[in-house]
């Protein structure tokens, strides 16, 4: 906090008022419960300024509880669920329980794939009952169900996509014969509650990934192999996350606003129109005065099978189309640490606390063989190795940045939030580059545009992203 | 016989217009306030605080503002009605204790500012015969219970006043030393385009800047505490005081530069205060020497306000 010369401190203590006649006790009242209005509050303001005495009334005579922090969940808080203790151990019970379960699942798949696939090597046709039912099921998802459309397909090479679409008590189950590669991704529903598995897939046919069984007879899966068509093709709401070779990023979705059940383009599309509808490109935002974006663009339903993605490259991230603030909101950190945003220019502001509404963490995925197993940070690891459990419940944030609706905010740890919607959903994003993830707490965020990037860290790492968070690059 | 200013014609109506209105919304029936002590009330509120060129619809629009539940119930204790007196008591005498409580933070100081007032509400002086209570003061601007807070409030005030002024010999014996005080270095007269620049750029803050300036730096409030009386988030009122602190020096520099000051020798008067240095250099020089005679430790002014009356 900036501080005045102690000299301007005495020139304000010598112009307190000596008057004899002070405002009564109705206008003070008046102004301490904000009646007064206009000239009479003006004039009270003047006295206030230069009398100490009446200053002090004022704020003695305060009420009890007066606060102007909003709550950052719309969603009202379920009785006792709603402190914070409470409910951060009931979302790890639920995770728990459900992560048990898919583990249960998946290797019970796993088998009956195994036995499918031994069944089919014996019968020359394959059984496309069997295969269609692993691979391409869509069911009916229930009303408040966010619903999925399947990835953008990969390269073939590479063609596993993994789409946990998770809501308060399902998940979505990743295909048993899914062939992991460097990439994977991994996307969570909206609106959800419970968690998905940890572990990690790693390696390519390894077959591992996450998923839990559904608790519901219905499945929305992504598809898996481009040549099966996907039934539910245009109802994907959920943020994606690649997992490349040269970054590492484990989404998870927070509570979602109301979600568009169209698809969204793809999100190298989307950035860009991002970018095209910033009334000045190329400018550089190096704060929370970003441009007030334009209203957000229709969905439009992505065609199955189309991506931007190549070989060894990073998948374009694939976002949703909530129903997003209709202008960029302004971003700022407290002096507590706390993320607050302001929809109405700064006016008011409410706490936003991503590591709160997140419901999912997504063990990270391990780079390729070839790049070696991830040298992890002994924090973060244990992060991973936990079932389950969201970061730090509180981080205590030093950085923000924001250009539209696109926000970036660094906090201690090394934890670093990005949303794309301007703060309806966040992606807990952890930069690595080959063996090396980022350390340290992030005290700086600098980007230019959506795709340029900049983070600095405590421990004086500089971590650039040229292609808006998807990898990452240390400078020596 | 009704003192104060003559009743304006546009009062008149307004007050004449609304009544019925008023008077039915306010309950004066069951406290046992006539229509016309009513009007009285409401026409010497109005003519109290709109200036005398307001037409009818401002004083409507006034009238409309008050809070004339709480107002009718507070002039109907003044009048002596059982009724609105038993309703006081449930009412506001356990808030009163607890807002007593809150300000004073002790209990016997608590209780004792609670009962003066309550007695000054009752009315235990009589003038002309007449019983006076601090009741009759209360105007409806606010509410009842806000008004009692700030009544109390004032009260604690104006007893640190009084008590601030007597200071024990015994406590001078305790913490000062038996010898006399030094002789304090002669400080040097301020420099005058200093002080003129530093006037100049605290006048043209607006009076709310002002106010979050003295309330911050000379009040030693809290953010929080100034960001509930001006109902904005504490950010916004940090800020606030960044961008003041940032452009007071800002305007200081530019009006002693505008006063011939050259630009190195004004930034060098705004970061050093000479005076400050000076004592510090004192103080570090007699540290081992003596004691200061009434060590005084930087504290709120609420904090002093509350030691005082310990």
């Amino acid at each position: 906090m900036q501080s005045i010369p102690k000299f301007v401190v005495k020139r304000l203590q010598q112009h307190l008022a000596t008057a004899e006649s002070h405002p009564d006790a109705d206008l003070l009242t008046a102004f301490a419960e904000h009646s007064l209005k206009g000239r009479e509050r003006a004039l009270l303001m003047e006295h206030l300024a230069a009398c100490g005495d009446c200053r002090d009334v004022v704020a003695l005579a305060l009420p009890v509880t007066e606060s102007v922090t909003l709550p950052a969940r719309n969603a009202p808080g379920i009785g006792w669920l709603s402190r914070p203790t409470l409910s951060w151990a009931a979302v790890s019970a639920v995770i728990l329980v459900v992560t048990s379960a898919a583990i249960l699942h998946y290797s019970h798949r796993n088998q009956a794939a195994t036995i499918a696939s031994n069944f089919m090597q014996k019968d020359a046709a394959p059984t496309p009952y069997v295969l269609d039912q692993t691979l391409s099921r869509h069911a009916t998802l229930p009303a408040r169900a966010t619903p999925m459309e399947p990835s953008a397909a990969l390269d073939s090479q590479t063609s596993t996509t993994h789409k946990l679409a998770l809501e308060a008590n399902r998940v979505v189950q990743p295909p048993s014969s899914a062939r992991l590669s460097a990439s994977q991704v991994f996307t969570v529903g909206s609106g959800s509650a419970g968690g998905i598995g940890s572990g990690s897939g790693i390696g390519s046919g390894s077959g591992a990934g996450q998923g839990v069984p559904p608790r519901r007879d219905s499945i929305a899966q992504a598809s898996q192999d481009p040549t099966v068509p996907a039934q539910n093709p245009a109802r994907e709401i959920h943020q994606q996350v690649r997992v490349g070779a040269a970054s590492t990023m484990v989404e998870v979705q927070a509570e979602a606003a109301t979600l568009n059940p169209e698809t969204a383009p793809t999100g190298q599309n989307q950035i860009a129109q991002n970018r095209a509808d910033l009334p000045i490109q190329g400018r550089a935002f190096t704060d929370l005065n970003v441009v007030k974006a334009k209203d957000p663009v229709p969905p439009q339903a992505a065609p199955i099978g189309s991506s931007a993605a190549s070989a060894g490259s990073n998948v374009a991230m694939q976002t949703s189309s909530s129903a997003t603030l209709q202008a960029s909101p302004r971003w700022t950190v407290s002096p507590a640490g706390t993320l607050q945003r302001s929809s109405d220019g700064g006016s008011t502001w409410q706490t936003v606390d991503p590591s709160a509404s997140l419901r999912v963490s997504v063990a990270r995925a391990a780079v390729t063989a070839q790049a070696g197993p991830v040298a992890t940070d002994p924090k973060k690891e244990n992060l991973n190795r936990k079932t389950g459990t969201a970061p730090n419940p509180s981080p205590v944030f030093r950085a923000v940045a924001a250009i539209g609706l696109e926000v970036w905010a660094g906090a201690s740890g090394g934890l670093l939030y990005h949303s794309p919607d301007g703060g309806n959903r966040w992606l807990l994003v952890a930069p690595a580059e080959g063996g090396t993830i980022l350390t340290g707490d992030i005290v700086n965020i600098q980007f230019s545009d959506p795709q340029h990037g900049r983070i600095a860290t405590s421990t004086a790492e500089l971590w650039t992203t040229f292609d808006a968070g998807q990898s990452w690059r240390k400078q020596q | 016989m009704r003192a104060g200013k003559p009743i304006s014609a546009p009062v008149q109506s307004a007050v004449s217009e609304l009544l019925s209105e008023l008077h039915g919304a306010s309950g004066c029936e069951k406290l046992g306030l006539a229509p016309e002590s009513f009007a009285e009330i409401l026409a010497d509120v109005a003519m109290k605080y709109l200036p005398a060129e307001a037409t009818e619809a401002e004083a409507r629009t006034f009238l409309l503002s008050l809070r004339i539940a709480e107002l009718a119930l507070a002039r109907a204790c003044v009048a002596g009605h059982n009724t609105a007196w038993e309703l006081f008591l449930i009412r506001y005498r356990e808030k009163l204790h607890q807002c007593a409580l809150r300000i004073a933070r002790e209990d016997s100081a608590a209780r004792d500012l609670a009962d003066s007032l309550y007695a000054e509400l009752y009315g235990t002086t009589t003038r002309d015969g007449q019983r006076v209570s601090k009741l009759a003061s209360f105007t409806g601007r606010g509410s009842l219970e806000g008004w009692l807070r700030t009544v109390l409030a004032q009260e604690f005030v104006n007893r640190y006043r009084r008590t601030r002024r007597l200071v024990s010999l015994d406590e001078e014996g305790e913490e000062g030393s038996q010898f006399a005080a030094p002789e304090p270095e002669p400080v040097a007269p301020p420099d005058s385009r200093l002080e003129a620049a530093t006037d100049a750029a605290l006048a043209s803050l607006s009076s709310e800047d002002r106010m979050v300036l003295a309330s911050y730096f000379l009040d030693g409030r809290r953010l929080a505490e100034i960001a509930r009386l001006l109902a904005v988030h504490e950010s916004t009122v940090s800020r606030k005081v960044d961008k003041l602190a940032k452009s007071l020096r800002k305007k200081i520099l530019a009006n002693l530069i505008q006063q011939g000051m050259a630009r190195r020798q004004a930034e060098e008067a705004l970061d050093v205060d000479v005076r400050d240095l000076r004592l510090d250099i004192r103080r570090s020089l007699t540290q081992e020497s003596s004691p200061p005679a009434f060590p005084r430790k930087r504290e709120t002014r609420v904090e002093a306000l509350r030691e005082g009356q310990e």
